[in-house]
């Protein structure tokens, strides 16, 4: 129906170059205003703010494993996201419904591999990894 | 020669971010203002106009009119801006300095690419380029986006998770309670919401059988008689909304903003940041507003096109009224955008902030069980090729309304954080006789 008249090679060139817009964007606004600024310096300035209290400790210590774990169950459906895309691309073109076997098969293996994570999802829920309380 | 493809890449790189992007973010934030002050009864700012306190320059311009005018406070936006460079830039002592100044720049980068593949304009006829007798560009049919590229919707999601980075790293390298504990906030958010918005666009793609998104576009703005579709929130209004609201998880919007929750964390990840390097975050927040309702307006809203159902606007257009369809379309288009980013302001300024356990719950126990429902429930409609609108419509409503059936009957958690009724209140069970 439509046809480009390019090859795919521009359409980077386009994002290569948006990628040095951006990155000069950022860059440029940061050491313009590290020269036009102020600076000063204290000791009282330079010190945690924590609300006004005298601070204790360091931040670089440890924090709870939930954050870990949801991580990791991110990392599990997000794979499993992206090897669903080439399926829902292809999925309804793969033939007519009336006894046709590829298509009950791929619709069966998408089903399965669903299902693995379904399992694991099941077991985390169970196991209290969404409950932050 | 440039090729066309090339040549309207180019215009639409340099046009967008700085005549669109760049003003609409620092004027989004004065419309925010603005209508903060609308749902608090107050005026907002109306002030600030443009003589920028140098009063004595304008009188000497013979300008008088420049000090007395205030514009509506138009000048707000600008003055803020130019304010930002004059702020001191503060980097703490004890910060990780090399990461410290990578964040700013790794929050603004993903921002600013995200929205290379949005359609704004459709495709056109370009009929080619040529002064005093050299063809400068050649003809040929184009997109009218930064990068047509032909895994369009994927690209997004792929470059808009990158955004955590920024977020993760800033907050990292602070050195500094309150940006931890927003750091960490984030990433858990983010990384949760993610989940449901991927699923979203995995079940956009299951319907419209492409990732490409201005073929996405094309596909709902024809007309149902020749083989289109309907927009997208009508096949799967149940994944608009869960959609719409994961874009405010992803943006750190109200009501899912406890990352930089100020009652909490002071001002959350970017606590530490001050001056240019705190408006990078800023104008990051807000570029991934445009982008992800220009994602929304592509997947559910039919991009450009004026009302759905019937093919308005043609596909293909040429010549120099191509022109003139182009511009109508992207007005179009940039108006879905608007109203969707005047509707996250409203939701803003109506809605309290959610609890992190409920913030959790609700991406975990609720939006992702929900969407992997209609997926399976999809797929199944296209291997059975009831794939029309309506079915989709209806197979949406049907786990809608499976999913509230159920939900009273899941599991609940221990009896922490429940409601604690406080005695002597009118929730409070009536005392017996004699106590009260």
């Amino acid at each position: 129906m439509l046809t480009l008249a390019d090859s795919q090679f521009s359409a980077y060139a386009a994002v290569g170059l948006l990628v040095l817009m951006a990155a000069g964007f950022g860059i440029f606004n940061l050491i313009a205003s590290t020269l036009i600024g102020p600076r000063r310096r204290g000791k009282v300035k330079e010190m945690v703010y924590e609300s006004g209290m005298n601070p204790v400790g360091d931040a670089r210590r440890r924090f709870n494993v939930r954050f870990y774990v949801v991580a990791m169950t991110f990392l599990l459906f997000d794979v499993e996201i992206v090897f669903l895309y080439p399926w829902a691309v292809n999925f309804a073109s793969l033939g007519p419904p009336e006894g046709d076997q590829l298509s009950l098969m791929f619709l069966l293996r998408m089903g399965f591999f669903v299902l693995t994570s379904v399992v694991a999802f099941v077991y985390a829920w169970g196991k209290g990894v969404f409950r932050y309380d | 020669m440039i090729s066309a493809q090339l040549f309207v890449s180019i215009i639409v790189c340099l046009f967008i971010p700085f005549g669109v992007m760049l003003p609409a973010c620092a004027y989004l934030i004065f419309l925010e203002r603005k209508i903060a002050s609308w749902c608090q009864d107050r005026i907002g700012p109306n002030r600030v106009g443009f003589s920028f306190g140098q009063d004595n320059l304008w009188r000497a311009l013979g300008m008088n009119f420049m000090n007395r005018w205030s514009f509506a406070g138009f000048g707000q936006a600008l003055a803020d801006g130019i304010k930002l460079f004059f702020k001191e830039e503060y980097t703490p002592p004890r910060a990780d300095l090399a990461l410290f100044l990578l964040a700013p720049v790794l929050v603004v980068v993903p921002a600013l690419l995200g929205w290379a593949v949005i359609p704004w304009g459709g495709v056109v006829e370009f009929p080619g380029l040529s002064i005093g007798g050299r063809q400068l560009v050649e003809a040929g049919v184009v997109s009218v986006a930064a990068a047509p590229l032909n895994i369009g919707v994927v690209y997004i999601l792929a470059i808009g998770s990158l955004a955590v980075y920024g977020v993760v790293l800033g907050a990292f390298a602070s050195n500094h309670k309150y940006s931890f504990l927003g750091g960490i906030r984030a990433t858990a958010q983010m990384v949760s919401y993610e989940i449901p918005l991927g699923l979203c666009v995995l079940i956009a793609i299951l319907t419209f059988q492409t990732t490409d998104a201005g073929a996405m576009v094309n596909l709902q703005a024809t007309s149902i008689s020749s083989g289109g579709g309907a927009w997208g929130i009508f096949q799967h209004p149940l994944l608009a909304v869960i959609f719409f609201t994961c874009i405010l998880a992803e943006c750190n919007r109200a009501p899912f903003d406890l990352p930089e929750a100020e009652t909490e964390l002071v001002g959350g990840y970017h606590t530490e940041y001050s001056s240019m390097k705190w408006a990078l975050f800023f104008l990051g927040e807000y570029m991934h507003m445009i982008t992800g309702s220009a994602f929304f307006a592509v997947l559910f809203l039919g991009g450009w096109s004026v009302a759905p159902f019937i093919g308005d606007l043609p596909l293909i257009s040429g010549g120099w009224m191509g022109l003139v369809v182009v511009l109508l379309k992207f007005h179009v288009f940039v108006g879905k955008v608007a109203t969707l980013l005047i509707v996250m302001m409203w939701i803003r300024w109506t809605l309290p902030r959610f609890r992190f356990d409920q913030l959790m719950r609700l991406a975990w126990q609720g939006l992702i069980p929900l969407t992997v429902s209609v997926l399976i429930v999809s797929g199944l409609l296209v291997y059975l090729q009831w794939n029309t609108w309506w079915m989709f419509c209806l197979a949406n409503l049907a786990v809608a309304i499976g999913g509230a059936a159920l939900a009273p009957h899941m599991p609940r958690g221990p009896a922490v954080n429940r409601k604690v009724r406080l005695a002597g209140s009118r929730f409070y069970p009536p005392l017996p006789e004699g106590e009260a």
